[in-house]
């Protein structure tokens, strides 16, 4: 095996004391701690890491950054890892991606040959002829589609975390830049947190060794002591907060940033965001820019100077301007072994080189040799063309601003002829920018822009001072002005030819293909990118987008002024399913009879949080309880609210089409309330317990939105009317069967007869030695009484009272065999049988509104319903035998879909299928016949339209 | 440590303006904030929840308050506290809700209300002497949620149950 490590020296980050083991597709690898993957694999001279995304051409380390897509791997299972940035631990199992059946020697790797059988947009051009063979391309597109494999039964050992963090100034980049900002903010009192994505603060300065000019803090030191030096003051200074490696992957609502730390998702609600994102390079454009060993310049700089790792042992770079020449002069002093550097058009002159570099001025390189490896640059100089041997080179073409988050923001980027680059040029209200993501890259700038952008965060949100401001604008313009003057022209596009010029590397978009595309009539940007998926894959546009616009402008003439970069959203940065989704933090409610219930069955049903019980014994043994005896339900989940004040009544009579103002007290009415289109929103009853008091009860779940919708309806007015949830405040449960009276005479000295008490009364009075309200209403169709107690006294009330009537056999029932007896009724509920578009003329509830009362919400609404007649109808429907159609089945007519099944079920009871359908109203006579789908076929049920169970109601009357 | 604080009586008081109706009780009301219990006799606490709306909390059993003017609805079953007593409860809360409870934003005496753990609560800030203290109202439904969810949430922090001893002075 290679060894491909540097000397020892100052500035690396991995410890050679160690030693850590770990494989790659089965082959045994060691490395240091400090070593990501992609370094140790480098250290020991693999290079290439996968197969590209379309034409399974090798690939191997680029950026060394976490951001293109060039180094994913598979680890330890999990698919789609960086392996220039996770970090290496002992015992990972790390594997290749996208080729089969080995990366060395890979099937699919034939398409490379193929590309002009597979253009631009092939896949919207094949596979839909002939059709039916769809099934056959289907199963072979998905297998080859992708990159890692998800397996589907791994439960890894996730712990995700949330995070809410709030702070005056958020600082994105932990760059010079980064850091400064952060600590002139924090000096002036601000409340600060920092983000970075690397390891360790300092940003590019953690790779350099050159002396940093520009900072008092760090003047002459090197860049890693200066990197170093910047982190201890970051520690130093109180009120900053540091996230690092962690990766802002959004700007949310203004000053809300997501940001992802392993599997960990922090929300940082900011008062002010300062960018310090920096600058990243960008590939070079010609005919085999992918080869292995071609790499960005800061990619070998970091690999050589972190990770003591040899990129090659010929390398070439390529510069074309000031910032390209400072990396060159990195490079050399972090002893890689250079042997040219090709300068395409800085127009700067040669600075000072070591012996044995040759410097080649005014080169077009056209091509990058070798397969699995870079042999050689093949360039042109003047009309000459010549090999300029290789096996590594280092690209450090003008760095693009990392701007996605401003665009996120709604920032707009344009392009600076004078820089060259696609900059900031307005932010919102709350955010600005400091450092290389300016444009300019030089270090005396950058930390004067980082000074200056904290200074003016924290004066924003009242802390520090104006007079620092002026001072450091004054010094930033001057270091802008002076970078400006030393770094070159801009450098037009070059796209020399061949028919792989990789543009976008995720998706493999070549130059010719994207000329095809705008040839095609997609010219415009975003179409482009549609058609062609570039900027679509794993790096978002990071190595490409740049690239991308200056090639379209190029092609179709347009200048780069007026050019737009394509649309930013986030993340920014893959996140995992698993931490955006943090913790399993899903909300339930239990009554406090929940206990009871679950000594007695495990056969439970959600209702939105609560848990209810859904069959105790079995739908026909409860049922038959409720109609033959005495059976008692936890209807605790029902919402409850009191409406109070002089004009609670009046207030009622406003959100219903019904009255409430004359409800006696000591009554209860049903209710059912409409919104402003008429739309039935809910419904329940209102019980009077005092001459200004409402006791208001809701359907389960509905009773957040019902709370709001009144509390709504009340503000901004001068009605004295109060609304209180009281939800919680009160157990319930609901005592049915023609034996509940006796049940509960037995718990209560109160007159509960039906003289006393007769249906539709209600009452306050203690049961079983506690305070109740009981109403005497039911939705089973049996003699019944719904009796609310603090809930405190629940689980004793429900002992009480199945103590109380064991003798008379007494059986608790659940929500199933609830919802048979209701419908056995034809009690409707709202949510169920009802939907977003249901009236309450068509829901069978046109006998609740009053025509001639004052104005209500929905009033107009339901008029107009009214005058015109109804369309639809909710009816109920049976079957003699034992099918059950779906709830949800289409009702239908001369194969037509005319209505659907809202509720059905077998009633054993009955004997018979009964449900409720909602169609068209000249089908909805009694007796009618009408056709319901089945999953296979079709069956023909009746209308029925009075309840199958007691149609004349006298058994909940006795 | 989080701790069931145990047996309160809590009252809602609502009124077009709930500090005039409760200022002659003796009661000193602020919207968020929470206030001890007046001059007068009076044993409650009192939680300014809204401009229009207290809640009045006291050590149970309590008679129930007589408030003029104001619709009084009592709660005591309704709702459930919780307290989280110590360093580490800031850690926590920050995991479990987005309510800025950092030292000077949420200050002692301060009342919100927030999601807490995707539901929603009333958290005060009520500090022991020398012990950061957060107390949690919440539906009884969700207690044993919020409960579990938090001890879940805390374990990392060394979060551990308490009885009511802790929260002595």
């Amino acid at each position: 095996m290679t060894d491909e490590r540097l000397p020892p020296a100052d500035g690396e980050v991995i410890d050679r004391g160690s030693r850590l083991r770990f494989t790659f597709d089965g082959k045994g690898h060691s490395g240091h701690p400090g070593d990501t993957i992609g370094s140790a694999l480098a250290a020991r001279g693999v290079r290439m890491l996968s197969r590209s995304f379309k034409y399974h051409r090798p690939r191997a380390l680029l950026c060394c950054d976490g951001r293109c897509p060039n180094c994913l791997v598979e680890v330890d299972g999990i698919p789609n890892v960086r392996a220039c940035t996770a970090p290496l631990r002992e015992g990972q199992r790390v594997r290749s991606q996208n080729a089969w059946p080995s990366l060395a020697f890979d099937v699919l790797a034939i398409t490379d040959r193929l590309d002009r059988l597979l253009p631009i947009g092939f896949y919207y051009k094949t596979f839909y002829r002939p059709r039916r063979l769809w099934p056959l391309y289907e199963k072979v597109l998905r297998r080859v589609a992708g990159l890692g494999r998800v397996d589907i039964t791994a439960r890894p050992d996730l712990a995700p975390r949330t995070r809410h963090l709030h702070c005056d100034v958020a600082v994105v980049g932990g760059g010079p830049a980064g850091c400064i900002a952060a600590l002139e903010a924090a000096a002036a009192g601000a409340r600060v947190v920092l983000v970075d994505d690397q390891p360790a603060l300092g940003g590019h300065l953690r790779s350099r060794s050159l002396p940093v000019h520009g900072d008092a803090r760090i003047e002459g030191l090197s860049g890693t002591r200066a990197a170093q030096r910047l982190g201890e003051l970051i520690a130093e200074q109180p009120g900053i907060e540091t996230l690092i490696a962690a990766t802002v992957f959004g700007i949310y609502e203004g000053t809300l940033l997501g940001v992802n730390q392993g599997q960990t998702v922090a929300r940082i609600r900011a008062k002010r965001i300062v960018i310090a994102t920096g600058a990243h390079e960008r590939p070079a454009l010609f005919d085999g820019n992918d080869r292995p060993g071609i790499m960005l310049g800061t990619a070998v700089l970091r690999l050589a100077r972190l990770h003591g790792v040899r990129s090659g042992h010929q390398v070439v770079a390529i510069v074309d301007d000031g910032y390209g020449w400072s990396i060159v002069a990195e490079l050399v002093a972090a002893r890689v072994a250079l042997t040219a550097v090709i300068d395409i058009g800085s127009g700067l002159p040669t600075p000072e080189l070591p012996p044995g570099i040759e410097v080649i001025r005014g080169a077009a390189i056209l091509e990058g040799t070798g397969s699995r490896r870079v042999t050689g640059l093949r360039i042109r100089v003047g009309a000459a063309e010549r090999l300029v041997p290789c096996d590594a080179v280092a690209v450090s073409l003008r760095p693009e601003p990392a701007t996605g988050l401003i665009a996120q923001d709604g920032g707009e980027r344009r392009y600076d002829d004078r820089i060259g680059e696609f900059v900031a040029a307005r932010l919102s209200d709350a955010v600005s920018v400091a450092g290389d993501v300016e444009g300019i890259h030089d270090d005396a700038h950058t930390m004067a822009s980082g000074a200056l952008a904290g200074l003016e965060a924290a004066v924003a949100i009242g802390l520090g001072t104006q007079d620092a401001i002026a001072a450091a604008r004054t010094h930033r313009a001057a270091c802008r002005a002076s970078a400006l003057a030393r770094h070159g022209r801009p450098v037009a596009l070059d796209a020399p030819g061949g028919r792989k010029q990789f543009v976008c590397l995720c998706e493999d978009v070549t130059v010719k293909e994207i000329a095809q595309g705008i040839e095609e009539g997609f010219e415009d940007l975003e179409t482009l990118k549609r058609y062609s998926t570039l900027t679509m894959g794993p790096c978002q546009g990071k190595m490409c987008q740049g690239l991308a616009t200056r090639l379209r402008a190029t092609l179709t003439g347009e200048t780069l002024a007026a050019a737009k970069l394509t649309t930013a959203r986030p993340p920014f940065q893959p996140v995992s399913l698993a931490a955006l989704a943090g913790p399993h933090l899903e909300p339930v409610r239990r009554t406090a009879m929940h206990g009871r219930h679950a000594a007695l069955t495990d056969r439970w049903i959600d209702m939105g949080d609560w848990k209810r019980p859904h069959i105790y014994t079995s739908v026909e043994e409860e049922c038959r309880a409720v109609r033959e005896r005495v059976a008692i339900i936890d209807v605790s989940t029902l919402g409850k609210l009191e409406v109070a004040g002089a004009d609670a009544g009046s207030f009622l009579d406003w959100l219903h089409p019904n009255r409430f103002s004359d409800l006696k007290i000591g009554r209860v009415r049903y209710r059912a309330m409409c919104d402003d289109a008429g739309i039935v929103l809910d419904d329940g009853t209102v019980a009077r317990l005092g001459d200004t008091r409402f006791f208001l009860s809701t359907t389960t779940g509905t009773i957040d939105a019902m709370e709001q919708w009144l509390t709504w309806w009340l503000a901004g007015t001068d009605r004295d009317a109060r609304v209180t949830n009281v939800t919680a405040q009160y157990a319930a449960v609901n005592l049915a069967g023609p034996r509940s009276r006796e049940v509960l005479e037995r718990l209560t000295e109160t007159d509960v007869s039906k003289a006393a008490l007769p249906y539709l009364a209600a009452t306050e009075a203690p049961v079983a030695g506690v305070p109740a309200i009981i109403l005497r209403i039911g939705f089973v169709g049996e003699l019944s009484y719904e009796i609310h107690v603090p809930s405190d006294f629940g689980g004793y009330l429900w002992d009480q009272l199945t103590a109380a009537g064991a003798d008379l056999g007494i059986t608790p029932f659940g929500v199933e065999a609830q919802r048979v007896l209701r419908l056995e009724k034809q009690h409707a509920i709202v949510g169920q049988d009802t939907d977003g578009l249901s009236n309450p003329v068509e829901s069978g509830m046109s006998w609740l509104v009053k025509a001639d009362k004052d104005d209500f919400v929905g009033r107009e609404a339901i008029a107009a319903v009214t005058a015109r007649g109804p369309q639809q109808m909710l009816v109920g429907f049976e079957l003699p035998e034992r099918t059950v159609p779906e709830e949800g089945a289409a009702v239908i007519r001369d194969g037509r879909l005319v209505g659907r099944v809202t509720s059905s079920k077998w009633s054993p009871y009955l004997g018979k299928t009964i449900g409720m359908v909602s169609i068209p109203i000249e089908q909805a006579a009694d007796g009618s016949e009408i056709e319901i789908r089945l999953p296979v076929g079709t069956v023909r049920a009746r209308v029925a339209t009075k309840p199958f169970y007691d149609p004349a109601g006298l058994r909940l009357r006795m | 440590m989080i701790v069931d604080v145990g047996p309160l009586d809590k009252y809602s008081v609502k009124a077009a303006s709930a500090a005039r109706v409760l200022a002659p009780l003796g009661l000193p009301f602020a919207a968020t904030e929470l206030l001890p219990g007046g001059p007068g006799g009076s044993t409650f606490d009192v939680w300014g929840v809204a401009p229009d709306e207290a809640l009045l909390i006291g050590a149970a059993p309590t008679a129930p308050p007589t408030v003029p003017n104001a619709i009084v609805t009592d709660l005591s079953s309704g709702l459930s506290a919780l307290a989280l007593v110590g360093p580490r409860s800031r850690s926590i809360l920050e995991e479990l809700t987005s309510l800025d409870v950092a030292d000077r934003a949420f200050v002692d005496r301060a009342i919100a209300s927030a999601p807490l753990a995707n539901v929603r609560v009333i958290i005060a800030r009520h500090d022991l002497v020398g012990r950061t203290r957060f107390v949690i109202l919440v539906d009884r439904d969700l207690a044993e949620y919020v409960w579990a969810s938090t001890l879940a949430v805390g374990a990392r922090h060394g979060l551990q149950p308490g009885g009511a001893m802790v929260l002595a002075d």
